[in-house]
């Protein structure tokens, strides 16, 4: 999800119809430069070498969505044929990761470790991290593990209602995980700093990051692949 | 169910191609610059063929209960005080939306 603005300009883009490392190019109808819709980065035209700012969105369950906020507008029209218009995120899951970072300078943490990891404390370019996931919702996110100036780091606590809430192990505070909000304790009040941060299918994201670091279960763990599988492209 | 979903693009696509794969080692210093996109890109079908999607008509989540699964995925987004949701099976189709929120001007893509 980006910004269609860039320095007081809004952009609107089109499909220039070009598949470029596994992914499409769109175009910006206002100068044509080529844009890359995974990075959000230019390649090409008046605009090469600008980047497109990144919004937060989730990914989510269309239930879990709804209950957080009932008020949505929702795209509906004619779906997908194959896999894509039928798939369950809760029944895909292992196929998925937290894509971290913008640009090309990004990182893939799988949901398979997730899953068992679900606040999953990390260093990434040389900053604590803390990256979430709700298996009941499919949602991920990831935050800059501070708050106040003081680096943090978390553990999950079940709540009552199954939402995932978070300790702090500096000053025993308490999380809510999917928000970023602190709800009690010291630093009650505080929010955390949400990072650009993008679920993709693994198999999707080894084919255009070939050389990306992607963190996830030892081999052994890993749920095993029916058929030959995408690895090869991995550059592991 | 992995060379199932190895089919993706080709259902995003939607028309029928069949595509080559281009997970081709890549020099690393190199990749994603102006001289690999020359030497890698494929024109594969014209400009605007794909059915982007322009500012669409959006419905009320009570509509769109009658249509999604409770499971099915939808990339949602929150600014400005508006909430909307774009199920992926929907935008599989498009690939691509230009639209706002909360008047902020956004681009949607999976």
């Amino acid at each position: 999800m980006y910004g269609r603005t860039l320095e007081d300009q809004v952009l609107e883009f089109g499909h220039e119809g070009v598949l470029y490392r596994n992914s499409f190019m769109m175009y910006d109808k206002q100068t044509e430069s080529l844009w890359l819709h995974v990075t959000g980065e230019a390649l090409k035209g008046k605009l090469k070498g600008k980047q497109l700012e990144f919004l937060p969105s989730e990914v989510t369950t269309w239930q879990a969505w709804r209950q957080k906020h009932p008020e949505t507008k929702v795209l509906l029209g004619r779906k997908a044929r194959g896999p894509m218009g039928t798939f369950g995120l809760k029944q895909q899951s292992r196929h998925f990761g937290l894509s971290l970072g913008q640009g090309r300078d990004v990182r893939l943490y799988q949901y398979a470790l997730l899953a068992k990891v679900p606040v999953f404390n990390h260093h990434y370019q040389g900053k604590a991290v803390v990256l979430v996931y709700h298996q009941e919702s499919s949602q991920s996110v990831a935050y800059a593990a501070e708050a106040e100036g003081q680096p943090l780091s978390f553990h999950a606590v079940q709540g009552s209602e199954g939402e995932l809430l978070m300790l702090d192990g500096q000053t025993r505070s308490l999380w809510d995980g999917l928000q970023g909000i602190c709800l009690a304790g010291p630093m009650k009040g505080q929010r955390l700093n949400r990072l650009p941060a993008t679920p993709w299918l693994t198999m999707r994201w080894r084919n255009f990051f070939p050389e990306g670091e992607v963190i996830g279960l030892p081999k052994e763990e890993e749920p095993a692949p029916k058929a030959k599988s995408e690895g090869t492209a991995s550059g592991n | 169910m992995l060379l199932t979903m190895g089919n993706l693009r080709l259902n995003f696509l939607g028309a029928g191609l069949l595509l080559p794969t281009l997970a081709l080692p890549a020099f690393a210093q190199d990749i994603f610059s102006e001289a690999d996109y020359e030497r890698n890109a494929r024109q594969v079908i014209a400009r605007d063929g794909f059915p982007v999607l322009n500012f669409p008509e959006m419905r009320d989540a009570a509509k769109a209960d009658r249509e999604l699964r409770e499971d099915e995925p939808v990339i949602g987004v929150f600014l400005g005080n508006e909430a909307k949701a774009y199920p992926i099976s929907v935008m599989g189709s498009h690939e691509l939306a230009n639209d706002l929120c909360g008047k902020i001007p956004i681009a949607v893509s999976w």
